[in-house]
């Protein structure tokens, strides 16, 4: 329950959705100075309006807002030039993160993550233990035939500076995401337990959100490959993950 | 379900001193199933539930002539959905929302984390309460401005804006904790 008055959970929403100008938005700001943790609440707001306004084209997108503390008369203008060289300086920083081609390759953990999102391309076609579908020639497994996961769709993205191709597979209500990563191998994540089936040896954790996720993080060809999703026991995904494919899937 | 009425103030014709009011003409209602449909997503998280959900609000709407004030076509429709859904939902619970669902409400091709912050906020806006949930829909996924959310509810648009802010900080609350 918010602590604040309705008219302060007003103000922050307009200054928030940018929907006050003028004098109007320059008196919001003065009085948000006074409310504790202001610029967090409304990066909090524009967080979820930011979040259900994807896919909504003529939706405006959240203002930038400063509620920090005004500064003393004597003080205001010479931090006014720092704070302007400040935000330009964190404007570059945010676009060169977002556009840079050299950013850091992403950690398994991180690549974990897409097994909680949808498939945005059909399901990839069968060629007997493997489909037709791989990344640097490492080709994703069918499991159809010998475990009965069938395949869902697919999708594709690029995290930090690689590619990857995500394959996604159900089988009686629980639901699999397969990753290869293009590019060396990112390594194993730290703290893993580490388990050996068939000469592979497979990283496993748990991820505890959204309902807990178990993860299976293991090599093919120097590639990493990362299989992550809710099972009823995790030696499912250990089988699956070591399975050969009569040498179509792993070598 | 009984005390859910059908919206009354758009069926009649222009009455003395009223804005003046146009027919909702049939044909135009294609044009706003977009926006509709991501309403009746958040509402009941699930595709082919939205889908009989903005269809049964067109069969309700075109049962009888319409007549709305000047370009308020959207908050009227989102008013009878939120009606219909309220009929619906005392016959049935939300069921947990299929991750191939959120497509068409979100843009999933362009970035991982947005795709996931989208899934994690609909999620979170399912558990809200209706109050809370009905702003959060007119304004954030709907698009509509707080005046047009304050008529389309039948409210003021600074309970619009409060509301707006509970549901937000509800909402991000259960994003941090997922």
């Amino acid at each position: 329950m918010s602590a604040l008055s309705r008219r302060d959970e007003q103000l922050l929403v307009g200054l928030a959705d940018g929907t006050l100008t003028g004098r109007r938005r320059r008196r919001a700001e003065e009085r948000a100075r006074s409310i504790p943790g202001a610029e967090r609440l409304i990066a909090r707001q524009q967080r979820v309006a930011r979040a259900l306004r994807a896919g909504l084209d003529e939706a405006p997108a959240p203002a930038t807002v400063s509620v920090r503390p005004a500064p003393e008369p004597r003080a205001r203008l010479r931090r006014a030039a720092a704070g302007a060289l400040a935000a330009v300086l964190a404007a570059c920083v945010a676009v060169a993160a977002l556009v840079a081609p050299g950013a850091d390759p992403p950690s398994p953990e991180r690549v974990a993550v897409l097994s909680m999102l949808p498939a945005t391309e059909p399901r990839p076609p069968q060629t007997g233990t493997a489909l037709e579908a791989e990344v640097d020639g490492v080709r994703f497994p069918n499991w159809e035939p010998d475990f009965g996961w069938r395949t869902t769709g697919m999708r594709r993205d690029r995290l930090g500076d690689r590619d990857t191709a995500t394959v996604y597979y159900e089988h009686r209500g629980h639901r699999l995401a397969y990753t290869i990563v293009a590019g060396p191998a990112l390594g194993l994540p730290d703290g893993a337990r580490i388990v050996e089936r068939d000469g592979l040896r497979i990283a496993l954790y748990r991820d505890p959100r959204h309902g807990g996720h178990d993860v299976a993080v293991f090599e093919r060809d120097g590639h990493t490959c990362v299989v992550a999703g809710h099972v009823l026991e995790v030696e499912t995904i250990v089988e699956l993950s070591a399975w050969r494919g009569g040498g179509q899937v792993r070598s | 379900m009984a005390g859910v009425r059908e919206p009354a103030a758009a069926v009649a014709p222009d009455g003395a001193g009223a804005e003046p009011r146009r027919r909702l003409e049939p044909a135009s209602l294609a044009q706003h199933r977009p926006r509709l449909m991501r309403a009746a997503y958040a509402m009941c998280r699930s595709r082919e539930d939205a889908e009989d959900l903005v269809q049964e609000t067109f069969e309700r709407v075109l049962r009888r002539p319409r007549f709305v004030q000047r370009d308020h076509d959207v908050a009227y429709l989102l008013r009878v959905l939120r009606h219909t859904h309220a009929r619906a939902a005392a016959r049935r619970r939300p069921a947990p929302a299929a991750p191939e669902d959120l497509e068409w409400v979100a843009d999933l091709h362009a970035d991982p984390a947005r795709a996931l912050e989208a899934r994690l906020a609909y999620a979170a806006m399912a558990e809200l309460s209706e109050p809370l949930r009905a702003t959060i829909v007119a304004v954030d996924v709907v698009g509509l401005s707080y005046k047009e959310a304050a008529r389309s509810l039948r409210t003021r648009i600074g309970t619009v804006m409060s509301r707006l802010y509970r549901a937000r900080e509800q909402v991000a609350a259960a994003m941090e904790a997922a």
